[in-house]
């Protein structure tokens, strides 16, 4: 495995988390929390497990964003704290 | 909120360019997941993928889809998770243990489609089927009562 992109993996990865947590704006959440998913299926794609990382891209970066996005469509968009 | 504008030509696309190989592509994860990556789950999920893909297109709160309604969703969704139940007792009936395929006599499906396939596997690919056509009827049935804002009416 390189090591110089598993470092780059993992550094993103942490850059999007706290990026998906400190948004005021929930869409943007959403879309900072897909890519964190995405990042986290190219991990596991790396480390040779296709199978986790195909459910993984599938439902945590597509099907999930939908449904939250979907959510946000019937509340008021903005976080309030 | 800002005002909703529809687009005939972003559905257009959708609907003719994205969803079908979208859909093409769960088939293929669907029906080579046990000689590469992929299986029922992973299929079911991508395909449930390419219907959402082109309900989104269209705008949320659109009532009832034509197409798929929530009715036929729950009855295929029960048809998926029936299926596998079937399967599973079908070992004991023919005198195995729950979910052994290995004894359920489906070698007669060779005629109907041509190929190698042992009992076993094909067993499996009939459990396959099921929870692809289970985890495809939940996904949109999910994102169907998501955005559908029910205005005190009864929820079919």
């Amino acid at each position: 495995m390189i090591w110089q992109l598993e470092f780059a993996l993992y550094f993103l990865i942490l850059i999007s988390a706290v990026t998906a947590l400190t948004l005021r704006d929930l869409i943007a959440a959403i879309a900072a929390l897909s890519t964190y998913s995405f990042l986290v299926a190219s991990l596991l794609a790396l480390m040779g497990a296709v199978d986790v990382s195909l459910t993984e891209v599938a439902l945590g970066a597509g099907v999930t964003g939908v449904l939250l996005v979907g959510g946000i469509s019937l509340m008021q968009r903005r976080s309030i704290d | 909120m800002t005002e909703r504008h529809e687009s005939v030509l972003l559905h257009f696309f959708v609907r003719t360019f994205l969803a079908p190989f979208i859909m093409l592509f769960a088939l293929y994860v669907l029906v080579h997941g046990e000689a590469s990556p992929g299986g029922g789950f992973q299929g079911g999920a991508i395909f449930a993928a390419g219907v959402i893909i082109s309900r989104l297109s269209l705008g949320l709160n659109q009532g009832s889809y034509s197409f798929l309604s929530r009715k036929t969703l729950l009855i295929l969704a029960c048809l998926g998770l029936g299926t596998f139940t079937f399967m599973g007792i079908a070992g004991v009936l023919f005198g195995g243990s729950f979910l052994n395929y290995g004894v359920v006599p489906l070698s007669w499906l060779d005629y109907i489609w041509p190929g190698d396939l042992g009992q076993r596997q094909m067993g499996i690919f009939i459990i396959e089927g099921g929870i692809a056509l289970g985890v495809f009827a939940t996904i949109i049935l999910l994102f169907d009562f998501l955005t559908f804002e029910t205005k005190g009416e009864d929820v079919p």
